[in-house]
C-alpha cells in the first residue's frame, strides 16, 4: 500500500498550527480555519503566498469550503484540493500532499483539517444495499461488541477499558488543544453513563469541531526559506490501503490495523519496537487495546497488560496518544488526523509543555475511516 | 446453524420476508446479505449470483444492550446480537421482548418482518 519516500527527496513538516478541539459552537468554519493556517504559517516563518498548493481534509463542511476559507487569507492562484475520506479525511489530505511534494509538482503545501459537527451525510445511508438491522455499521456497536470480545478471550474486566480512557484523559487534560481538559479516575470512567456494552461515556470519543493545520516543505525549499533544521520533523512513509475481505474469525478492522502497520513500517524500514510514539484511533477505549496489539507495539493479548505496565503511558516505551487521542483531545474528523502529526511534531520539537515524552525520534501517525480505510504516517525527528 | 433453501425471489427487494433472509451467492460460493453489488471476497459481479434464503433458526454470536441513542431508530435501550446466518455469513440483528444482552448461543428466529428491518425473538431451542 505504501510508495517509499526514503529514496526522493525528503519532505519535512516545518509548520503547524491547531484551534483547539471543542463542542458545537455558533463560530462560522473559517473561523476555525484561518487561525489554525496562520499559526502554521508563523510557525513556518513563511507567508501564504509562499504556500504552492492546498489540501484540505473535511467530511461534513461541503462543496469548495476549501477555497472559500483560504481565499480569506489572499488569493494568490494556489491550487486547493478538498479531500474527504470520513474520519481520516485529514490523514487522506496529508498523503495527497506528501505525494505532490514528492512527485515534484509542488514545494511547498498546506495541510489543513477543518470541520463542523452535524453536517455530514454518510454516503453509506444511500448505497441502496438492505441491511439486517438500521444499526449495521453504527461504530458504537461495533466496538461494543468487538469489547465483549475482548473481554471474553482475554479474561480481561471492564477495567481494562476503562484504564485507556483514564490514561487518554489525563494525556488531553495536559493539551491546551484538547477538547476534554479534566483527568478522569477509573471510578469516574466506569461510573459514567453507559452507551453500548461494556463502554461508557468517557470511552467513547465526543463529537466537537475544530482545525489544524501543516505545512510541508521539500528539502529545497527548506534551504531557500533557511528553515531552522533543528525543528524539521521528516515524513518518512506514507500509507493508505482498505479492508480486505477476512475470515469469520478476524474482525476487518483489525486485519485493517495489522497490515496497514506492518506495510508502513516495512517502507519506513523499521520495526514496531522503533517507535518512540504513536497517535491512534481510539474512537473507542477498545481499539487502543486491539490495535496497540495488531501494530506489534505488545504481544498478541497483552494489550491490557502493556497499559497497565505503563508502556503506552508519556514516559513509557512508546507514547502511544500522548495528545489524549480521540477520546481526550476529540475527534472533528477532518482535523483529527492532521491534528496527530501537529502533535508528533511537537514532541518531535520539545516543545509539548506539560505532556513531553522525553526522546521522540520515530513515531507513527494511524487513522482508520468510515467504510473501511486506513491511514499511516511515520515521521521522523531530523537530526541532520 | 440456519437452513438454506433456494426460492425465486425478486432481487433488491430487501434483506428479509416472510420465509426468511435473503441472501446471495457469488459463483466461487462467497455468500452476503441481498442487495450487494459485487462479491467483496472476489469482485464477481452481480448477474453470477444465486438466490437463498435463511430461514433460521440462528444462533447468537456475541450480544450486547444499547443504552444510548446511537441511531434514529430504535429508540434506546434495546438489544443487538451478531447471528450466524450461514456458513461464515454473520448479521446485526435486532433482538424484539428482550431487556439484556443475549448469552453466546442463545437461539433466535425470525419474529416481525412488517417493518423495514426484520426483528427476532428468542426461542427456547438450544444449540447443539
Amino acid at each position: 500500500m505504501s510508495g517509499t519516500l526514503l529514496s526522493r527527496e525528503p519532505i519535512y513538516v516545518v509548520g503547524i498550527g491547531i484551534d483547539p478541539y471543542s463542542f458545537a459552537s455558533d463560530r462560522p468554519f473559517p473561523q476555525l480555519g484561518l487561525p489554525a493556517v496562520r499559526e502554521a504559517l508563523k510557525d513556518a516563518s513563511i507567508n501564504w503566498a509562499d504556500v504552492a498548493t492546498a489540501y484540505v481534509g473535511t467530511a461534513s463542511l461541503g462543496m469548495a469550503a476549501g477555497r472559500v476559507m483560504l481565499q480569506h487569507l489572499g488569493s494568490h492562484g494556489q491550487s486547493v484540493v478538498q479531500v474527504e475520506n470520513a474520519s481520516a479525511s485529514g490523514s487522506a489530505a496529508l498523503r495527497m500532499a506528501t505525494l505532490d511534494l514528492t512527485a515534484g509538482v509542488s514545494d511547498t503545501a498546506l495541510v489543513l483539517g477543518i470541520d463542523k459537527f452535524g453536517k455530514g451525510h454518510r454516503a453509506f445511508d444511500g448505497e441502496g444495499a438492505p441491511r439486517l438491522s438500521p444499526v449495521d455499521g453504527n461504530p458504537a456497536i461495533h466496538f461494543a461488541l468487538m469489547a465483549e470480545t475482548y473481554l471474553a478471550e482475554r479474561g480481561e474486566p471492564v477495567e481494562a477499558l476503562a484504564a485507556v480512557a483514564v490514561k487518554n484523559h489525563g494525556n488531553a487534560a495536559l493539551n491546551p488543544f484538547a477538547q476534554f481538559r479534566k483527568p478522569r479516575t477509573l471510578e469516574q470512567v466506569l461510573a459514567s453513563p453507559p452507551v453500548a456494552g461494556a463502554l461508557t461515556v468517557q470511552q467513547c470519543c465526543p463529537r466537537g469541531e475544530g482545525a489544524a493545520a501543516l505545512i510541508l516543505m521539500t528539502e529545497k525549499a527548506v534551504a531557500r526559506h533557511g528553515i531552522d533544521r533543528s525543528r524539521l520533523v521528516r515524513v518518512r512513509a506514507t500509507g493508505a490501503t482498505s479492508e480486505l475481505p477476512t475470515q469469520a474469525d478476524l474482525d476487518p478492522a483489525i486485519e485493517l490495523i495489522t497490515r496497514s502497520t506492518a506495510d508502513i513500517l516495512d517502507v519506513a524500514g523499521i520495526a514496531a519496537s522503533d517507535l518512540d510514539m504513536v497517535e491512534l484511533h481510539d474512537a473507542f477505549s477498545v481499539e487502543e487495546l486491539l490495535y496497540t496489539e495488531a501494530m506489534g507495539l505488545c504481544e498478541p493479548g497483552a494489550g491490557a497488560r502493556w497499559l497497565r505496565n505503563g508502556h503506552s503511558q508519556i514516559g513509557g516505551s512508546c507514547a502511544v496518544n500522548a495528545s489524549g487521542g480521540l477520546i481526550g483531545m476529540g475527534h472533528p474528523l477532518g482535523p483529527t488526523g492532521v491534528g496527530q502529526v501537529a502533535e508528533i511534531t511537537r514532541q518531535m520539537r520539545g516543545e509539548a509543555d506539560g505532556r513531553q515524552h522525553p526522546d521522540t525520534r520515530l513515531a507513527l501517525a494511524h487513522m482508520i475511516g468510515l467504510g473501511g480505510v486506513a491511514f499511516a504516517h511515520v515521521l521522523e525527528k531530523n537530526i541532520g | 446453524m440456519s437452513e438454506i433453501s433456494y426460492i425465486a425471489h425478486p432481487a433488491g427487494s430487501g434483506p428479509s420476508h416472510e420465509a426468511g433472509i435473503v441472501l446471495v451467492r457469488c459463483s466461487n460460493g462467497h455468500r452476503f446479505i441481498s442487495g450487494s453489488y459485487a462479491c467483496p471476497c472476489c469482485g464477481g459481479e452481480a448477474q453470477a449470483w444465486h438466490e437463498e434464503v435463511a430461514t433460521g433458526p440462528f444462533t447468537v454470536l456475541r450480544s450486547i444492550k444499547v443504552m444510548a441513542p446511537v441511531a434514529p431508530w430504535p429508540p434506546a435501550p434495546f438489544v443487538v446480537a451478531e447471528i450466524e446466518l450461514a456458513a461464515g455469513l454473520t448479521g446485526l440483528a435486532l433482538i424484539s421482548n428482550v431487556e439484556e444482552a443475549l448469552p453466546a448461543g442463545t437461539r433466535v428466529a425470525i419474529g416481525d418482518v412488517s417493518n423495514a428491518y426484520p426483528l427476532f425473538e428468542t426461542i427456547t431451542e438450544t444449540a447443539e
